[in-house]
């Protein structure tokens, strides 16, 4: 398997990844500072994850959309499926951060949280 | 009223400097010209924010909350939707005035921490050619628009510069249903994070042009499209370019600390930081009794580290110090923070901030005092974008001089 260049985005750091696919499945990982970097090339080979984070409209003039996020990863490649659907929807709940608004967001098992104050 | 230190501005840094220092006993008052407490992180919806500070990684407006939660606990008294005009020295001390819409309000206090914040570089700061119909936007504003308004300003995009708020927002117009066509740099290197190119134009597909530009601007009301122009070294345009279509053009060019009040007190600027000269405790270094804090001192990329200076100047305020500065050389490097050491209390660790001009594979930072070297630190990976921040312990001395050396 050749080798594939990556960032790591879980934190500041940013570290430069090399990481290669091995024969029996597992992942072999180089420029990592922290053992979080070959979770991320893992999973980057594997099945790439994302945390959405948008906003949504509500029906209050002070807030005419707040911020929310999906309150785990989702699957890379449903993000702007999320999105489409984050953009349907419109809040009548004045929320807090954390307060969930939808339940398992299109089945992915993650729960969309709003992520600023409204109160 | 008297307080013992008014805070002007409500964002990440002004939060905390009014946290520690309402935590070690002073009477504080924050002013906020807008409705809200938070400051840009109001505006920053995505996440990252925090994870050197609280081990997690959460948008903008969760890092704030954390913050306001903590002021609301400590009582802290806050002035939203009121505006600093003026300030002025009354008797070792300075009068703060204020507009809002209860009317105007004049209070004392003995200390001042200005985090105003910083300002964006304007689309027309930018040499571009061709007029400016509606749909030129910096990034800031762009993402007021999306962020907070729930506005999307265009369907078409164009994005002028690599600094991170234009790739942050590459991803959002993509994930509110507009185009984006490109990013172009006139740079031969980005100005924002790899890790943002990562996951804000490399997921979606979004191509990224170095020593590229936008060159002229066509449209009568509305931007109709934009030439962009590759560029030589000396960023001058090469051949005829071309034309792109697009029906918003965003510029995401940098940004300056926000002085005007740091200017109405006369305070000395550093050319290199456009914000003011302080000591490690971010006091003025040719005014007692003032800090500055957050962007409105120096143009942060991580917004853990404006907390972290913030807290150092809101627990000095309680101090009475008598001070005795040294002014910190800087060789090899965009900039340090702070300008000025004060040397009376030598045996504290100090936390430098500074930006290297180039990327560099390894390097390392040598600190010197009277000439000799002290203490000297590796580093790998030194990029302009990323703020280096380094902590050091020294002796008492005449002259301190920090110098950044590439190595092989
Ligand atoms: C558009 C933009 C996007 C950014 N995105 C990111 C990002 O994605 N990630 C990241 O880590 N960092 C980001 N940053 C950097 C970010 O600014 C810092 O991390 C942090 O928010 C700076 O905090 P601050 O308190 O210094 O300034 P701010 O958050 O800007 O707060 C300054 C406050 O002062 C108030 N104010 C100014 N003048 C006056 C006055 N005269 N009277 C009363 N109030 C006043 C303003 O209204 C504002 O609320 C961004 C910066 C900008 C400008
Ligand atoms: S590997 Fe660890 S240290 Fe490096 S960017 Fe990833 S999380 Fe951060």
């Amino acid at each position: 398997m050749s080798e594939v260049k990556l960032t790591c985005i879980v934190c500041p750091n940013g570290c430069e990844l090399v990481a290669e696919k091995c024969g029996d499945g597992s992942v072999k990982v180089a420029g990592n500072l922290c053992p979080k970097g070959v979770k991320f090339a893992t999973d980057e080979l594997v099945r790439p994850l994302r945390t959405f984070t948008g906003t949504a409209a509500t029906a209050f003039p002070d807030f005419p959309v707040i911020a929310v996020k999906t309150d785990r990863e989702v699957p890379k490649e449903e993000i702007l499926r999320i999105a489409e659907y984050v953009n349907s929807l419109c809040l009548t709940k004045r929320c807090s951060p954390g307060d969930v608004i939808v339940k398992d967001v299109l089945g992915l098992g993650a729960d969309l949280v709003v992520t600023a104050d409204m109160n | 009223m008297n307080y013992g230190l008014i805070v002007i501005g409500g964002g990440p840094a002004g939060l905390k400097a009014a946290c520690s220092a309402a935590e070690k006993g002073l009477k504080v008052l924050i002013i906020e010209r807008e409705a809200q407490l938070g400051g840009i992180l109001k505006q920053c919806v995505h996440d990252g924010f925090g994870v050197i500070r609280f081990g997690e990684k959460l948008t903008g407006p969760e890092y704030a909350y954390r913050d306001i939660t903590e002021v609301k606990r400590l009582g802290i008294e806050c002035l939203t939707g009121t505006f600093v005009t003026g300030i002025c020295d009354k008797d070792g001390g300075f009068v703060v005035e204020t507009t809002s819409a209860q009317g105007i309000r004049s209070d004392f206090t003995e200390k001042i921490a200005l985090a105003t914040g910083c300002r964006e570089r304007t689309p027309r700061q930018v040499n571009i050619h061709g007029t400016r119909p509606a749909g030129v936007l910096a990034a800031g504003a762009c993402q007021n628009f999306v962020n907070l308004k729930g506005l999307l300003p265009g369907k078409r995009a164009v994005i002028l510069g690599s600094g991170d708020i234009g790739l942050i927002m590459a991803r959002r117009l993509t994930l509110e249903g507009a185009e984006v066509i490109g990013v172009y740099e006139a740079k031969a290197t980005p100005s924002g994070l790899q890790r943002n190119i990562r996951q804000c134009l490399d997921d979606f597909g979004i191509p990224l042009h170095l020593k590229t530009t936008v060159t002229d601007v066509y449209g009568d009301k509305r931007v109709e499209a934009v030439r962009v122009s590759a560029v030589d070294d000396s960023m001058n345009p090469v051949g005829e370019g071309e034309i792109v279509e697009c029906d918003l053009l965003v510029v995401s060019v940098g940004l300056i600390p926000e002085n005007e009040l740091a200017e109405k007190l006369g305070l000395q600027t550093d050319p290199a930081t456009k914000g003011i000269a302080v000591d490690q405790y971010m006091m003025s270094a040719g005014k007692e009794g003032v800090y500055a804090v957050g962007n409105a001192l120096h143009v942060h990329d991580l917004v853990d580290y404006v907390s972290e200076g913030a807290a150092t100047a809101g627990a000095d305020a309680a101090n009475t110090r008598k001070r005795s500065l040294v002014k910190v050389g800087a060789e090899g490097l965009m900039y340090v923070v702070p300008q000025y050491v004060d040397v009376s209390d030598a045996n504290e660790k100090k936390t430098f901030y500074m930006r290297a001009p180039r990327d560099m594979a390894v390097a390392s930072v040598k600190l010197y005092a009277d000439g000799e070297l002290v203490a000297e630190r590796k580093l790998k990976n030194v990029k302009p974008p990323e703020m280096l921040r380094i902590q050091f312990k020294f002796r008492a001395s005449d002259s301190i001089t920090l110098r950044l050396e590439e190595e092989e």
